[in-house]
């Protein structure tokens, strides 16, 4: 199977996927909650207002019926009204949404050099103390989790030791005119380079709290990868042919080392958004996760599933890239289909 | 003379071991294979005093009517001293004792979650694994896929949101994502094991379908699912702490370890310890439960 085939079929698969979520969305918004309109107006609305809610949300109608106009006015981008910012929800996911993006992005970026960096570093000193070092932090790591750094974080560099700033994207002495949506990229386009580097040094603790416990999880997977690898053939011809360690290791032992690690990139990512709904409200981030939290608390039916799907719109969109990635790093995938570990 | 018993080897025929001396034989074997990694030691232990305390919390702890609707002012925001181990709250309830009884809410969510969401996963993942290449098979894996198409705590708070926000709801809502990731598990194996020879013999021999499917695949895919599960409870725990954090589990004012740490980031930085306690309890408990995880990993992996 080439790689083009491989990426229609794996689109293919996520949009069937979406549209079972979908189902569920609606099936939560819509019908779970008994009367949505009741719900938005509140019990003290007179009767007939909310009768003629339910007529605007089409509730006058079969179930299938709803759905169908629900969903066709999803692909629209009309996602209803939000009770919250009575604005539609479209455009609320449109204002929230970058900054989100930009601080998973960054998670990531930091999770992927710190996994490759610590894991090359244990292999190499298998059985000595960095090794060990590190695979007691894995076992930390994994056990704190997201929200319990965060609220350290805050304590130890909000009020201990004030190095970093803690809350939002932005130091309030500056102001960047919003083009993309993303801080640094903004502060940049508008050549405001100390606007550029504050809005980063804001993305610092938020990252390595959503980071930690995937960055040494993937470590330890690169590790025994890598340590699996070793013994390999491959890598004792290499050794014969008298190449330098050094270059057996970065060039012919890493590349294919990573492919486990790249693919449980995929679930790592998934537990950053998850977590993303608590960090951001604690760093007051002001991003698609704090708005969804605020949507869930004041049951926001609209807003909800307008920010379930989008997640789960961007989850799908990074699993084909992790399955892109996987299938670069492993030519067995590549040129056979089957899926290599 | 020659002697004709001379090719008489007497054999000692093998001692006839009791039951409970078999049954002892393997505990100590699995004990072994457990305890040669000195962390999930550790684990065992923090997991079993953690039980204990959780069982017998208003035994141990030294104000269990603080885990209630409870006002002390004359107390309120204690810090940490002889009488209060871990310091007081802003209503004068004592940090310890709360804590320890939310370990009772952590206990109760993972077990139930687990109870449910295992046994369901498992069935499904057989079915769809006996039924492999047929609509059976598809429609089973589809739907986990769709549930496995949202990180799994953003649809669990979801769900819980849309509930009534109590500690039930909380554990409906993770049970709900939960499954799929067994069902994922167990098509895996069964699909495999499916073809084996003895579950053609099986087949051949006019076996039921009920017999075949639990009796003979179900198994051989028990080992890694006890594994998952015993790994999964320290999972279930972080997922009931994070639904608690934002106030979508136990209800004050009955203590959560998540409500907890979200109630003292509010007086952060002076009542320090009301935020740090709940949170190092919540890092022990969870590292305790993942390490004795490993163990029984081990275990059952090298035992095998």
């Amino acid at each position: 199977m080439k790689l083009g085939p491989f990426i229609l079929r794996r689109l293919l698969l996520s949009i069937f996927v979406l549209i079972g979520l979908s189902i569920v969305i609606f099936i939560l918004a819509r019908v779970v909650p008994g009367d949505p309109a009741r719900l938005a107006l509140g019990p003290r609305a007179p009767e007939d207002v909310v009768e003629q809610l339910r007529k605007e949300l089409h509730m006058d109608k079969s179930l299938p019926e709803q759905y169908w106009i629900w969903l066709t006015n999803a692909l629209r981008g009309d996602l209803g009204k939000s009770l919250v910012t009575k604005r539609p929800v479209i455009e609320d996911i449109k204002e929230y949404l970058p900054a989100t993006l930009e601080l998973v992005f960054f998670t990531a970026i930091f999770m992927v050099f710190f996994a490759i960096l610590l894991g090359t570093l244990a292999a190499r000193y298998k059985d000595r103390w960095v090794d060990g070092v590190i695979r007691i932090f894995s076992y930390i790591g994994v056990s704190i989790p997201a929200f319990v750094l965060a609220v350290f974080f805050i304590l130890i560099f909000g009020y201990a030791w004030p190095i970093l700033p803690v809350l939002g994207r932005l130091g309030s002495q500056f102001t960047v005119a919003r083009v993309t949506g993303f801080m640094i990229l903004d502060s940049m386009l508008a050549g405001n380079w100390t606007a550029a580097w504050n809005a980063f040094t804001h993305l610092i603790l938020p990252a390595i709290a959503l980071a930690l416990g995937g960055t040494f999880q993937e470590a330890r997977i690169t590790r025994s990868s890598m340590v699996d690898n070793l013994s390999k053939d491959f890598i004792a011809a290499e050794r014969g042919y008298g190449i330098p360690e050094r270059r057996i290791m970065f060039k012919y032992l890493l590349k294919p080392s990573l492919i486990p690690t790249v693919s449980v990139m995929g679930m790592d990512i998934a537990a950053t958004i998850g977590n993303a709904f608590l960090v951001e409200m604690i760093f007051n981030w002001p991003g698609i996760s704090r708005y969804g939290i605020n949507a869930m608390l004041f049951k926001d039916l609209n807003a909800i599933s307008g920010v379930v799907l989008i997640i789960g719109l961007i989850f799908a969109l990074t699993n084909i890239v992790v399955d892109i990635i996987v299938a670069f790093l492993d030519p067995r995938v590549r040129l056979g289909g089957i899926r290599g570990q | 003379m020659a002697n004709k018993n001379f090719l008489a080897v007497t054999v000692e025929k093998p001692r006839e071991k009791g039951k409970w001396h078999r049954f002892w034989d393997r505990v100590s074997r699995y004990w072994y294979h457990f305890s040669r990694n000195k962390l999930s030691v550790v684990g065992l232990a923090i997991v079993v005093l953690v039980i204990i305390l959780a069982i017998f919390a208003p035994l141990v702890t030294p104000y269990p009517e603080h885990a209630g609707p409870f006002v002390d002012y004359k107390n309120a925001g204690q810090p940490p001293s002889a009488k209060y181990w871990l310091g007081t709250d802003p209503i004068g309830r004592d940090i310890f004792s709360r804590i320890i009884f939310a370990f009772r809410g952590a206990l109760v969510m993972s077990i139930l979650v687990l109870a449910i969401a295992v046994p369901v996963g498992t069935v499904f993942g057989l079915l769809a694994g006996f039924y492999h290449g047929t609509i059976i098979d598809t429609v089973i894996m589809r739907i986990s896929d769709i549930f496995l198409s949202v990180p799994s705590l953003v649809l669990a708070l979801a769900i819980a949101a849309v509930l009534k926000p109590n500690l039930m709801n909380s554990m409906i809502a993770v049970t709900v994502m939960w499954w799929p990731w067994y069902t994922r598990l167990v098509y895996g194996m069964a699909s495999s094991i499916r073809n084996d020879y003895f579950v053609i013999a099986a087949e051949l021999s006019g076996a039921s379908k009920f017999h075949i499917i639990f009796r003979e695949i179900l198994p051989n895919c028990l080992s890694p699912v006890f594994t998952k599960m015993a790994l999964d409870v320290g999972w279930v725990i972080l997922i009931g702490a994070s639904l608690s954090f934002v106030g979508l589990g136990e209800q004050p004012p009955t203590p959560a370890l998540g409500q907890m740490v979200s109630d003292g980031a509010r007086y952060l930085p002076q009542l320090w310890w009301m935020s740090v306690f709940p949170a190092l309890a919540i890092i022990i408990v969870i590292l305790g439960f993942n390490l004795f995880g490993d163990g029984i990993r081990d275990m059952l992996q090298s035992s095998r």
